[in-house]
């Protein structure tokens, strides 16, 4: 929602300065906000105009250090990914599990989610995933459906 | 122990049910209560104390369960409420005037029309309070300070759009004379301002000041008659002020519920409010209690906004 | 007063009470030390369910839970690089150097000794000083407030960490965080984008688990983070009975800590996580060796822990004798006793002495209690819950996150805006952005600026307010002694050198 490197971060091909795409962002996504801020009363304005210019020029900043470093060559940029397509897969993994659980229920994402990114990233043992599976989501049975009486998303089956 | 008595009980059973059934449809199942604020605070307390004796008058060994839903000052459960099923089985909490100052102040998911109001049972009159070493301990000192600097007097109270805030709009109109708003986020923080004499008066309910009464002068109270949490504090009307405003705190069910449903939820709650046991646990919880029923509450429920819309028409609040 | 202590006694050393605190404290070690799930959360879990519950055994185990989250947090701070609570960010910044470097064990050693001090202190404080006390926070209105806001932001220049761009660009970006909802002042919305979720702000322990919990769950799947699982697994740890002597030389630290734990406690919406940057700054600035800090420097948990802990009972003045809450888990236990009835004021005390002198009591058990607890049992069993595989431990702490910040409000909206957050941590992380300043700029951000705003208002627009009492004097010289202070000391420094040269 805010002005972190997060999408564009995909691009981080080899060449670029991952400190450009974050200087980029930074300032394109606070510029965004502050046209934000133009119907807001006064005071209540003044604080984020500051702290958007703030990141505007902090990003400039950055931006304009990544340009003379590559002038220079002195440092090498930092190494965004060690491998794209695991963390893009984990990612996917983070994004499915969560639509699960509000579509299917807590308890059966759960469930799923567990055995199933365990082994997908590389934990191959059958019988210590069911096992860490059973223990986890019965103990989180127990203790919210038992002894809280507390509601997780509730399952597609009994709604 | 055979067949034929197997087939009596069976007879027996299902005789029972459905005379039942056919006596009283509603309650059959769990009724849920939304509150639109966390665990623990005054509207939460009330709905937790309720619970119990609408299960009791309810019959049917219905359970009561209550549902936290807090955010945005309590809008997010009372939009969850109006858009529910009008079936009885989701009711939930209702405070006035913030819910309606909100269909003004805000985009709201729904109106005055998107509720079958059922009962209002705690009305919390405002009261002016200031500092106890302040000089100013009288309804008439306050309104000469008041005068003699425009904007001198700072109040501070628990939020914009409240009850406080349209209580000071109306001192404001009675006493034609102006003082500055210091918005605190709640009313203990406003209140805890006002111990340490950082603002001249302060607008909060009778049930926040009634445990610092040696901290705190008391200028009035801003209801018909005096209230038994306090019966010394004179109110304004004795004091030739008319002032009366407080914070209303009821049960809203959404619209179109069917009558018998309504019915039978108005007789629950006028025998809960009548039971001694539940106006007791309200005094301990600090609720001051006063009933308004079914249509009485829809057309207090319509004054207020009357209200809300007369403030936010002359003086907007943001 | 003092008679009604005594009074109190039995009724808490009954069988049922004195459980409800043992099980509290265990639960809360659980709690905290479990990444992404959170005091805060738990105590409003726990909350509804005591409504029928005897109030001494609901009190009890909220009082346990509090103190046992407080340490419980720094368990994966320091093993993990995941603060288990907003508090113990801090504990972070050389626990985790300390279980690289193979000295975890001793790391928690020290956590676990400096929490139980800071909680007894301050529940001694509590018992002792409460009515006193409450006089001081009086003393704090908004104008004041918001000099021990700025005073709290002096902590950024330690944590800003060695990239000063990048620093002030996570500290903005904290700050911006804390404008999103309703501004108190105006009712004007900000960034709410016609979310009613946001018009409360963001939730600290949202940004707190997506900042730091998720990134590190994705690196234990990515298997690239450098856990040292070598080192960190074994925890070396001898009787704590035995460590202890060796901690006395932390006195220093140990006083100073709790000093500054129970001011920030009495202290209205300042809470834990401040206490223990306040307190680390101090006692690194205090140090003989400074330049060491930050690398495994066991006397920076000492300060961090022993503050936060010491924040705890003493939140609770505030909360119990004025209705406002030192710290949001304060904020949460207040409404566990308007649940039974209980309403804060000066009549509480009178009313029901033997519930609210118990439940300081069931304070001071449970941090006497962590140190039994929280010994070497708990802190070994969770070392070997941290060494599952990694791939199942990530899979693990993604569920725990889920729960964690779904139960806060019962709602995915947080669900999804802790993810928004995962991602741009776990970029920050790699692109080196240091991550503290993001929490204490959310922390103070919009506290300050709403206090400087309630006090211009007060003040008609006049900015004189801001120097008017004494107490806002007293504030704005301690904020000149400490920004002037390093200067001074190096003048003098030089002027020695210079001497001795010649």
């Amino acid at each position: 929602m805010t002005s972190e490197p997060t999408n564009t971060a995909s691009e981080s091909s080899r060449g670029i300065d991952p400190d450009l795409i974050a200087g980029t962002v930074i300032v394109l996504g606070a510029g965004v906000l502050l046209t934000r801020t133009s119907d807001m009363p006064g005071m209540t304005a003044l604080l984020p105009v500051t702290m958007l210019s703030a990141l505007i020029l902090l990003g400039v900043l950055l931006i304009g250090r990544c340009v003379l470093r590559r002038r220079r060559q002195t440092v090498a940029p930092i190494k965004v990914f060690d491998d794209a397509k695991r963390f893009f897969g984990i990612v996917a993994s983070i994004a499915i599990y969560v639509a699960a659980v509000a579509l299917l229920g807590f308890y059966t994402a759960t469930a799923v989610m567990i055995p199933v990114v365990a082994w997908c990233f590389g934990y191959r043992s059958l019988k210590g995933v069911l096992l860490a599976d059973l223990i986890f989501t019965g103990g989180i049975a127990i203790i919210f459906v038992l002894l809280m009486g507390q509601e997780l998303p509730t399952e597609f089956f009994l709604r | 122990m055979g067949f034929k008595s197997i087939a009596i009980a069976a007879a027996l059973v299902l005789s029972s049910g459905m005379s039942t059934a056919a006596l009283a449809d509603y309650p059959e199942k769990r009724i849920d209560l939304i509150v639109g604020f966390a665990a623990g605070g005054g509207t939460d307390v009330m709905a937790r104390t309720t619970a119990p004796f609408l299960e009791k008058y309810l019959g049917n060994d219905v359970s009561v369960v209550v549902k936290n839903m807090p955010g945005a000052s309590g809008q997010i459960g009372v939009t969850a409420v109006a858009e529910a099923k009008p079936d009885g089985y989701k009711i939930g909490t209702y405070n006035l005037p913030g819910t309606m100052a909100r269909t003004l102040d805000r985009n709201a998911d729904y109106n005055a029309d998107s509720f079958t109001y059922l009962a209002n049972v705690v009305n919390d009159p405002n009261v002016i309070v200031t500092p106890k070493n302040s000089d100013i301990d009288t309804m008439d000192k306050l309104v000469e300070a008041a005068k003699k600097r425009p904007g001198a007097v700072t109040v501070a109270m628990s939020s914009l759009g409240g009850d406080d805030h349209f209580f000071l709009q109306k001192l404001t109109d009675v006493t034609k004379a102006d003082y500055t708003v210091v918005p605190f986020s709640g009313s203990a923080p406003a209140r805890s301002a006002l111990m340490g004499g950082h603002v001249t008066m302060g607008i909060i309910n009778i049930s926040e000041v009634v445990a610092f009464r040696d901290e705190l002068n008391v200028l009035g109270i801003a209801s018909e008659k005096r209230s038994s949490m306090a019966e010394d504090i004179p109110t304004f009307k004795e004091q030739g002020f008319d002032l009366v405003n407080g914070a209303l705190r009821g049960f809203v069910a959404p619209a179109n519920l069917p009558e018998n449903v309504r019915a039978k939820l108005l007789d629950a709650f006028q025998k809960t409010y009548d039971d001694p046991d539940f106006q007791q646990a309200m005094r301990r919880s600090g609720n001051p209690t006063e009933l308004a029923l079914g249509d009485d509450f829809k057309t207090l429920n319509a004054e207020q906004l009357e209200l809300a819309k007369r403030i936010w028409e002359t003086t907007p609040w943001k | 007063m003092y008679g009604n202590l005594i009074d109190a006694l039995p009724s808490v050393l009954s069988m049922g009470n004195l459980l409800a605190v043992i099980v509290g404290v265990v639960a809360g070690i659980c709690v905290g030390a479990l990444p992404g799930l959170s005091a805060t959360m738990a105590i409003s879990v726990l909350i509804p369910f005591t409504f029928g519950m005897d109030p001494l055994v609901a009190l009890g185990m909220m009082a346990g839970i509090y103190n046992g989250a407080m340490y419980g947090g720094s368990i994966p701070a320091v093993l993990l690089r995941i603060p288990g609570t907003p508090a113990a960010v801090a504990t972070s910044f050389d626990g985790y150097p300390m279980a690289q470097q193979g000295r975890g064990g001793y790391a928690l050693q020290v956590a676990v000794v400096s929490s139980a001090l800071g909680g007894i202190v301050s529940a001694l404080v509590l018992m002792l000083l409460a009515p006193p006390l409450a006089k001081v926070t009086l003393l704090f209105g908004p104008t004041e407030i918001f000099w021990v806001a700025v005073f709290g932001m002096s902590a950024i220049v330690f944590l800003l960490g060695g990239d000063v761009i990048k620093g002030l660009i996570s500290a903005a970006f904290g700050v911006f965080v804390s404008l999103v909802g309703a501004d108190t002042i105006t009712g004007a919305e900000r960034y709410t984008f016609g979310h009613l979720e946001l018009l409360d702000g963001i939730n600290i322990v949202v940004l707190l688990v997506g900042l730091y919990a998720l990134p590190p769950a994705i690196g234990l799947l990515e298997e690239i983070r450098d856990f040292d699982t070598e080192n960190t697994g074994r925890l070396n740890t001898t009787s704590i009975w035995k460590a202890i002597p060796g901690m006395l030389k932390y006195w220093k630290t140990w006083v100073r800590s709790s000093i500054i734990g129970v001011f920030v406690g009495i202290l209205p919406g300042a809470g834990g996580s401040m206490a223990a940057f306040l307190s680390y700054n101090e006692a690194r600035r205090a140090s003989k060796n400074p330049d060491d800090w930050g690398k495994g420097e066991p006397e920076g948990v000492a300060a961090s822990e022993t503050s936060n802990n010491a924040d705890t009972a003493a939140a609770l003045i505030p909360a119990l004798t004025l209705g406002i809450p030192g710290t949001a888990v304060a904020a949460v236990m207040l409404g566990g006793l308007l649940i039974h009835g209980l309403q804060p004021g000066p009549m509480l005390f009178r009313d029901n002495p033997e519930i609210v002198f118990g439940f300081m009591w069931q304070f001071l058990f449970a941090a006497i209690l962590l140190i039994f607890l929280g010994g070497a049992l708990a802190t070994n069993s969770f070392a070997q819950v941290l060494r599952l595989p990694r791939p199942l431990l990530g899979a693990i702490i993604i569920s725990l996150v889920f729960i964690g910040v779904y139960s806060i409000n019962g709602r995915m909206f947080d669900v999804y805006l802790m993810l928004g957050f995962g991602l741009i941590g776990y970029f920050m992380d790699k692109l080196k952005f240091p991550l503290p300043p993001v929490v204490l700029g959310l922390i103070l951000g919009g506290f300050a600026e709403q206090n400087l705003r309630l006090a211009l208002r007060i003040g008609g627009g006049n900015w004189d307010i801001l120097a008017s009492s004494p107490t806002a004097k007293v504030l704005i010289g301690m904020i000149l002694l400490v920004i002037l202070s390093p200067l001074f000391s190096r003048l003098m420094r030089a002027r020695k050198a210079k001497r001795v040269a010649e």
